[in-house]
């Protein structure tokens, strides 16, 4: 059975080979280090009945780490590329994607054991890809749909979320607890908004066409463990 | 203001919930128009208040919603920077342990930078209402002066 210190070291060295590969801008080598890592924090979550509830927790923080640098090594790929943000294809999936990574690591840095230079230098690059997007298409202008949520269960017991023992954003046993709504209808509006809950709802200029806005998402069920579904 | 004028008492009266259901309350996390409405299929729970009501709930503070009383409100979602608590009926006894919690909660809700909040504190009787739209820093200071003028 893996011990809770080998598999952090583990973990953490995956991380150093993953800087290492990236630094040379080998984009697809970089990648499969962290596919196999998030197929193991998978594996311990979900199917390893042994696992400690410590363990579990800890591959998740982890996983969601991997996650958040497998769409980084995305980012970095794209933007590599000559002129990458004239193409609005690009432009809109590196937007996504780094709204994913910082999700990914504000939840998980704060907990992890990893070296003060990588979360830096991580930060420090996900900053200067926002400052650029600032520079090239400015703060921007977003939608933000109101919903009713008629019935939801929690993720954890799949009961009542209002009545189950689970609490919001707490993680058990590799899992973290959240309402999931299970009927839901549209709200009174759609709010146009200089500050939305979720910037991936983002309407670019290229957007407006023939008086109107065409082809703007309002709504992305986004998950940081999306390793686990 | 005597505590038994608020409309939301009397609403919750006309909704069949008597006062002797929640007598034994230290906190109400009420629907956010439960003091303009009374028909309840147009009742309407802010999220953050379902959200309140479990961590209250897990610190051992004796809270109820209208969930409690066999009604089923709705939740609604607003996805802007606003955090919406709706109606919060606090008893002066649990006051700054429940300022506390809330404060800790903006506090971690650091993208959010505007809160609506309506509190009413029930102390011997009497109800002091703060009704509350601003910015989070500021809620956070009124927060801090009633956890520190009940510790």
């Amino acid at each position: 059975m893996l011990k809770e210190e080998e598999l952090v070291e583990s973990y953490n060295k995956s991380i150093e080979k993953w800087t290492q590969t990236i630094s040379k801008q080998k984009y697809r080598d970089a990648k499969l280090i962290l596919t196999k890592e998030i197929e193991v924090c998978r594996n311990i979550i979900l199917f390893n009945q042994n696992s400690s509830e410590y363990l579990k927790n800890i591959s998740l923080l982890y996983g969601i780490t991997f996650r958040g640098l497998e769409e980084l090594t995305d980012i970095a790929e794209i933007i590599a590329k000559y002129e990458w943000y004239k193409n609005t294809e690009s432009v809109e999936r590196v937007w996504l994607l780094l709204q994913n990574c910082k999700e990914r690591f504000e939840s998980s840095f704060e907990v992890i054991t990893i070296s003060l230079n990588v979360k830096n230098t991580i930060f420090s690059f996900l900053e200067v890809i926002e400052e650029d997007y600032l520079t090239l298409f400015g703060p921007g202008i977003y939608v933000s749909p109101e919903v009713v949520i008629k019935k939801s269960v929690c993720s954890i017991c799949k009961s009542d979320f209002r009545t189950c023992p689970h609490l919001p954003n707490h993680i058990y046993k590799g899992r973290i607890c959240r309402c999931e709504p299970t009927e839901i209808e549209p709200g009174n509006c759609i709010v146009i908004l200089p500050r939305p809950k979720d910037p991936r709802c983002r309407i670019w200029p290229w957007k407006y066409k023939n008086g109107g806005i065409d082809d703007v998402p309002i709504i992305f069920s986004f998950k940081i463990d999306d390793f686990l579904d | 203001m005597n505590s038994h004028n608020w409309i939301g008492f009397k609403h919750l009266n006309k909704l069949g919930i008597s006062s002797d259901q929640y007598g034994d309350f230290d906190v109400l996390c009420l629907p956010e128009n439960i003091e303009v409405e009374t028909d309840p299929s147009k009742l309407i729970e802010a999220s953050e208040t379902v959200y309140l009501y479990k961590i209250l709930k897990s610190e051992g503070i004796k809270v109820y919603t209208l969930h409690d009383f066999g009604y089923d409100v709705p939740i609604y979602e607003r996805r802007g920077e606003t955090i919406y608590f709706g109606e919060i009926v606090i008893n002066n006894f649990v006051l700054s342990i429940v300022a506390g919690i809330i404060a800790n909660w903006i506090t971690e809700k650091i993208f959010h930078k505007i809160v609506k909040i309506n509190l009413h504190i029930i102390k011997n009787e009497n109800e002091l209402h703060l009704k509350y739209d601003g910015d989070a820093e500021t809620l956070l200071k009124i927060l801090k002066t009633l956890e520190g003028n009940n510790a």
